[in-house]
């Protein structure tokens, strides 16, 4: 196994980049936990191929960045002189960013831990999804501090939770093996 | 005859190849004979053509890179890295 930040593991990053943009549907192993809880270090995931147009708010997407391949929440959409681009925010930093069309590689639609897999193209799983969006594009847009923006970054916490309850309460089975 | 999986990526690194199945999400390391083994099967070279290749740039015998191939293919082929292309038809 790589080690993140190494020049093979940039390697095999890219490799896997260029297998998803080759229309293919790749199996990855997560290497941080800024999608903490529903991602973990060490789980696996599945990237769907995926432009830029057919990835919803509340959905995972998979973008090209300087430091390789990251997996964050898109939490808006917005379309700009015939382009579109994407806010992602991760579940634990309140940093966000826009990503180009043209960096968005896919999106994920399964996560892997152990011997259960998580479906996020459950309708259950997109709802939750669409929740957390919603209240993590809320705190973007609230730029005051105080007493609000604690609430709403703990009711964004507490989403995140509830949305991962259910997660492994509706869209979670055994793993099958393809 | 031997030829690479197509549907396995692979790039070098410094002489040494990375190869990464997308389907099983599992990627190898070859080391750089291996590397040159891997490059040589397109499907139109055998075991003992790809073991004298190796004599010609290595200092080994024959025999030993013989079993070197034959050890890797076993591996690849386990590993499902290999499509194995059928014999050339012959004239009797």
């Amino acid at each position: 196994m790589s080690q993140p930040g190494t020049p093979q593991a940039s390697l095999i990053a890219s490799l896997f980049i260029q297998a998803v943009r080759e229309g293919q549907t790749v199996w990855f192993r997560v290497a941080s936990n800024s999608m903490f809880p529903v991602m973990r270090a060490g789980d696996e995931v599945r990237i769907q191929p995926a432009k830029a147009h057919e990835i919803r708010p509340g959905e995972i997407a998979a973008f090209e960045t300087a430091n390789g391949l990251v997996l964050h929440r898109i939490i808006a959409h917005q379309q700009t002189q015939g382009s579109v681009r994407l806010l992602q925010m991760s579940d634990v930093e309140l940093l966000a960013g826009w990503v180009k069309e043209q960096a968005v590689v896919g999106k994920v639609v399964c996560i892997r831990r152990k011997n259960r897999q998580v479906n996020l193209q459950h309708s259950i799983a997109k709802r939750c999804g669409m929740f957390t969006a919603l209240i993590r594009y809320k705190l973007y847009l609230y730029n005051k501090n105080g007493i609000v923006k604690i609430l709403l970054r703990g009711c964004s916490r507490l989403v995140i939770l509830l949305g991962y309850w259910c997660l492994q309460c509706c869209c979670a089975s055994p793993v099958v093996h393809d | 005859m031997f030829q690479r999986n197509t549907s396995i990526l692979w790039r070098e690194l410094d002489g040494e190849a990375v190869l990464l199945s997308p389907a099983a999400g599992s990627s190898y390391n070859l080391n750089q004979v291996g590397t040159f083994i891997w490059k040589l099967l397109d499907g139109t070279h055998s075991s003992q053509d790809i073991a004298e290749a190796i004599c010609e740039v290595y200092e080994v015998e024959y025999e030993q890179a013989f079993q070197d191939v034959e050890r890797l293919l076993v591996e690849l082929r386990n590993n499902n890295l290999l499509n194995e292309s059928p014999a050339p038809h012959t004239l009797v």
